[in-house]
């Protein structure tokens, strides 16, 4: 970990390695490194000067986050620590102090104790939680997540005992009208069955279910017939001539209007003229007049219309004036007389114009008065908006004046689009009125299907009715088909035929409907039973009235009695009029009152007797306790940086109180006065939720500490990895040096003192790796873990084999031993950066998504430090590497092809280390599974099916 | 009221109201469903208990190959050995009847190992889930 921080650290000149002399007086050495310490302490003095100064700016630029992590690593500065209680600076001084006086223990031991200061600054600059402060954090979360869950267990058994409480509370009135409710409740629940089984089995039910579809169709059928009786198709041609004529008056009122604007212009250019100052100014007025004689000419030319062909002539009349006009201003006074001349003609062509639109208009009245002359039919009501707009068009006109006829364009054109939507009502009438017709034989047929089907009725008038239903269908289908001929009148008269046909067929049914004696006896039991459980109920109903519960609950529950009682009242009616299906629904709403009234009548009764007025008292005390510790814990919970599960543990702390309010109320009232422990019994639920609430928020934080501190874990993991790999890589090639070194024989004594060094190495980095294999372990990680433990095992064997014991090996065999346990830490730190890359890909991903990243860690649930994927690609890894050693041995010895050859006990030995080497990864292969609680596969001695 | 009776009178009255009411209305095809698709633990089980299977018969493979016994090459098991050593010479291998027959087996079995943790790779993808199994 620390060997990250040594080329910072070292830029401060900061190192704990270097030795410090000992004894009298200071060496040249002593004298540096004091001097370097000095300079250390300078430079965390302007350090801080600056990371102040930059605090300042960025939380003026807003950047919070930024700033704080800056007044952080300045409290951290300015934090006072060890037995002198001194500042990081002053801890420098006093290593640099240290060196100077020759007290060397000292100034190493400040020096360490700088390091660590450093790196914590570091990790703070850098945003980065110490592993021990995350698990500090988690460690507060699940204390008082533990103490919310005491509060809650304690909550839970005080809810209950209050319930019990409140149940042994309630009034012998309450507890009898609850008993009568039950039982009535039942007896309302077996009559309505019976009810029910009687009209199936009878075939009521579908006999009553006709009958109502029935009349429906025939409410539906009265109202289509009015609509038919209102229907009069229109007159196609009279419509098309109208249309046309008032068409023809649109056109003229256009032409008029184009008339008058022309007018307008020369009028304007005549007045120009007259009082012009110049010749070049009235000439002026020529090049608009001719300009709009261009337009009008082109237009006339396309359209041949006669009316554009004047203004057209008349504009250029006008230019002409104007451009031929005089000095003079006699000369511009008769451009100006001729420009007006022609502006006269323009407007005497207007008028004859909207004359002609008015005589259109006058032409189109006849046929729309006939047509709406009867204002009880279609026809008149779709042409009625017509004829108004016409009127007004015509008086309009008749004022004679310019904005008159403009007016009535507007009306005109108005009456054209009311025709236009007339015309396509009347298509959608039709079109509307057919299918009322022909959904209504359909419904007569599938009904008179649904009577073949029925049950226990009169053949008689069953066939009655069956007969008339045929009449309905068939006039129904006439009526439909009168109406694609738009004869209205035959249509009308045939709806109204299905309309007596359908009266016909109900009055049959409804005499079908007549039940025999045995049915009708059967009907008067359960009316009369139905009258016996309402009377029973009414008499319950006045008891609960002056005895049962406080006021509010009195007043409610009767309430729903009565809602009970009534609709009891109703299904007797039925009952007695042979509806059986009104009856059934009448019975439901009767027993779901009854259910109601049963529901508050078993709430908490007020406590009855002075001893269960001491249990409401002490069950408020206990509540008390529980408002007070949860009071304690939203405090515990605001004194934490995030907070979390303060505001619920608040709620729970109000609800609480408000429980043991009520609960002293309880212990302190009288029978009957009031509702307190049903209150309590719902603040205490409230309670409740909120401390759950508290909980989750609890652990939402939790998870979050969670996936931080794995974070810091695999990071620390995978520095120590990459550590161990630089030393093994160091031991290996000081393995191979002093190897090519060694003469034959035993070794000599500097080859053995090398190898002891060399040993030593590989026995710390073993021990190392132990540790690795801890941490692993204690994080549930398999596959790793077993792997940095094989490691362990392999260097401290390697460590052994180095010294005596092994006989100072250093050899090949050796040798590879080294390099496989260098391949394996190679893995392990592929596979661990691979994963710290992912996650970080993962955090920016989230922080892209912010809100969505909110909802994932709502669901995702806590991943294991390194993901199970991960786990499965280092043990497919390892399979490979064992087959990759399998196939390297066939190709070193070809003789393992040759049947029956005696294999050579080496290759037999080698073999017998990749089996072992295979059996781990099967055994890590079962480990795994275990853990994900995948079953075991079945038995299967051959290992050879699927 | 039903639509029966609505819409003549409707028609008089709410004209344009009715065309709008007559356009075809959007609907939605029902919900493919992927029945017959298996449930992805049951999947998932039944890949690792393949894999361990393999593994264990490469072990035992690799076991026999390390005592030099070649007797299961034509005892009892025999015939799942032939068949995966049909296997590795449709990939190349050539059979001897030696040491190298059994190591060529495990291999093959090898091949079927890698195979099946793809497979389980492959699932764990699928079902949303790159991570975790």
């Amino acid at each position: 970990m620390r060997a990250r921080w040594i080329p910072i650290l070292a830029l401060l000149g900061l190192t704990a390695a270097r030795p410090v002399p000992q004894g009298e007086g200071m060496s040249r050495e002593q004298a540096a490194l004091a001097e370097e310490q000095a300079l250390v302490a300078r430079q965390i003095k302007k350090l801080a000067t600056v990371m102040a100064a930059v605090e300042k700016r960025l939380r003026a630029e807003g950047r919070v986050h930024a700033a704080g992590l800056l007044a952080d690593a300045l409290k951290e500065l300015a934090e006072r620590e060890g037995n002198g209680g001194a500042t990081l600076e002053e801890q420098v001084s006093q290593s640099s102090q240290g060196i100077r006086t020759g007290r060397a223990m000292t100034a190493l031991e400040e020096q360490e104790a700088t390091l660590q200061r450093l790196e914590r600054l570091l990790e703070i600059l850098l945003d980065r939680r110490r592993v021990e402060d995350l698990e500090k954090e988690l460690q507060d979360i699940g204390e008082l997540k533990q103490s919310l869950e005491q509060v809650r267990n304690e909550q839970q058994s005080l809810s209950q005992a209050t319930r019990e409480l409140g149940q042994r509370a309630r009034s012998d009135a309450q507890k009898q009208l609850g008993e009568t409710l039950d039982r009535l409740g039942k007896e309302q629940r077996d009559l309505l069955n019976q009810v029910e089984q009687g009209a199936r089995e009878s075939g009521a039910f579908e006999m009553e279910r006709l009958i109502s579809e029935l009349a429906r169709n025939l409410e539906d059928q009265q109202l289509n017939s009015e609509a038919l009786g209102a229907w009069k198709p229109m007159d196609e041609a009279g419509r098309e001539a109208t249309r046309a004529q008032l068409a023809e008056a649109r056109r003229a009122e256009s032409q008029a209007e184009a008339l008058r604007q022309a007018a307008s212009q020369v009028e304007q250019a005549a007045q120009n003229t007259a009082s012009a100052q110049s010749q070049n100014q009235a000439r002026a007025q020529a090049e608009p007049l001719a300009k709009a004689a261009q337009a009008a000419r082109n237009q006339a030319d396309r359209s041949g219309s006669a009316e554009q062909q004047a203004i057209a002539e008349a504009l250029e009349q006008a230019a002409k004036a104007a451009s031929e006009t005089g000095a003079s201003q006699a000369e511009r006074d008769a451009a100006a007389q001729a420009m007006r001349a022609q502006a006269e003609n323009l407007r005497n062509a207007a008028q004859q114009a909207a004359n002609q639109a008015q005589a259109q208009r006058d032409a189109a009245e006849p046929w729309l008065q006939a047509a709406t002359s009867d204002e009880q039919n279609t026809q008149s009501a779709a042409l009625e908006p017509v004829r108004e707009a016409l009127e007004a068009a015509r008086q309009a006109h008749q004022q004679g004046t310019a904005e008159g006829d403009q007016e009535a364009q507007r009306h005109t054109e108005d009456a054209v689009r009311k025709l236009d939507q007339a015309a396509q009502a009347e298509a959608m009438l039709e079109q509307a009125l057919r299918a009322s017709q022909g959904e209504q034989a359909a419904n007569m047929e599938r009904l008179a299907r649904g009577l073949e089907r029925a049950q226990g009725s009169s053949a008689e008038s069953k066939e009655q009715a069956a007969q008339a239903l045929q009449e309905a269908q068939q006039a129904a289908a006439k009526s439909a088909e009168s109406v694609r001929e738009r004869s209205a009148e035959q249509a009308a008269q045939q709806a109204q035929s299905a309309s007596q046909a359908m009266q016909k067929a109900l009055n049959a049914l409804r005499s079908a409907q007549q039940n025999s004696a045995e049915r009708q006896a059967q009907l008067g039991q359960q009316a009369a039973r139905q009258g016996e459980l309402q009377q029973q109920l009414q008499s319950a109903r006045q008891n609960a009235r002056q005895q049962v519960g406080p006021d509010e609950q009195r007043q409610s529950v009767d309430s729903d009695l009565a809602q009970a009682e009534q609709a009891m009242q109703q299904a007797q009616q039925s009952l007695e009029e042979g509806q059986s299906a009104d009856a059934s629904q009448a019975q439901r709403e009767a027993l779901e009152a009854l259910e109601r009234a049963g529901e508050k009548t078993a709430q908490a009764g007020q406590p009855q007797t002075e001893s269960q007025r001491q249990e409401a008292r002490e069950l408020a005390a206990r509540q008390r306790k529980v408002e007070q510790t949860l009071l304690e814990l939203a405090q515990r919970a605001k004194e934490r940086e995030s907070r979390k599960g303060e505001k619920a543990a608040q709620k729970a702390s109000q609800s609480a109180s408000q429980a043991s309010q009520s609960l002293e109320d309880s212990g302190d009232s009288q029978p009957d006065s009031g509702g307190e422990m049903s209150e309590a019994q719902k603040q205490q639920e409230q309670t409740e939720q909120a401390i759950q609430e508290a909980l989750n928020d609890l652990s939402e934080e939790e998870d979050q500490y969670k996936t931080l501190r794995q974070e810091e874990v695999l990071f620390k993991i995978a520095e120590e990895v990459l550590e161990m790999i630089k030393g093994q890589k160091a031991a290996l090639d000081a393995t191979v040096e002093l190897d090519s070194k060694r003469a034959e024989g035993p070794p000599s004594r500097p080859v053995r003192l090398g190898l002891r060094a060399i040993a030593t190495d590989e026995e710390t980095l073993g021990a190392q790796a132990g540790r690795i294999a801890q941490a692993l372990a204690e994080e549930d990680v398999v596959v790793f873990h077993s792997i940095m433990r094989g490691v362990e095992e392999d260097l401290l064997r390697i460590a052994r084999d180095m010294g005596q014991a092994g006989g100072f090996q250093s050899g090949p065999v050796l040798q590879a031993r080294q390099e496989e346990a260098l391949r394996q830490l190679n893995w392990l730190k592929e596979t661990l950066d691979e994963e710290m890359r992912r996650r970080q890909e993962e955090q920016n991903q989230q922080q892209q998504q912010q809100q969505q990243q909110q909802q994932n860690q709502q669901q995702q649930q806590q991943q294991p430090l390194v993901p199970d994927v991960a786990e499965l690609l280092l043990l497919r890894r390892m399979e490979v590497e064992i087959q990759a050693q399998i196939d390297q041995a066939l190709q070193l010895h070809p003789e393992l092809r040759e049947p029956g050859h005696e294999p050579d006990p080496l290759v037999l030995e080698e073999l017998v280390r990749l089996a072992y080497k295979h059996q781990r990864i099967v055994d890590l292969f079962k480990q795994f599974r275990e853990r994900l609680n995948i079953p075991a596969p079945a038995e299967d001695p051959e290992g050879l099916k699927e | 009221m039903k639509r029966t009776t609505l819409l003549p009178l409707a028609a008089l009255t709410f004209l344009p109201l009715l065309a709008a009411q007559d356009k075809p209305k959007d609907w939605l095809p029902p919900q493919l469903s992927e029945q017959g698709k298996e449930d992805p633990r049951k999947q998932l089980e039944k890949a690792f208990q393949k894999v361990e299977r393999k593994l264990e018969h490469r072990s035992l493979l690799l076991l026999e190959a390390s005592k030099g016994d070649t007797s299961r090459l034509t005892g009892a098991g025999a015939s799942g050995i032939e068949e995966l050593l049909k296997m590795a010479q449709q990939q190349g291998s050539q059979s001897s009847g030696g040491l190298s027959d059994l190591l060529q087996a495990s291999g093959q079995e090898g091949r079927q190992v890698l195979e099946g943790i793809d497979e389980i790779l492959k699932i764990a993808k699928e079902n949303g889930n790159p991570n975790g199994l």
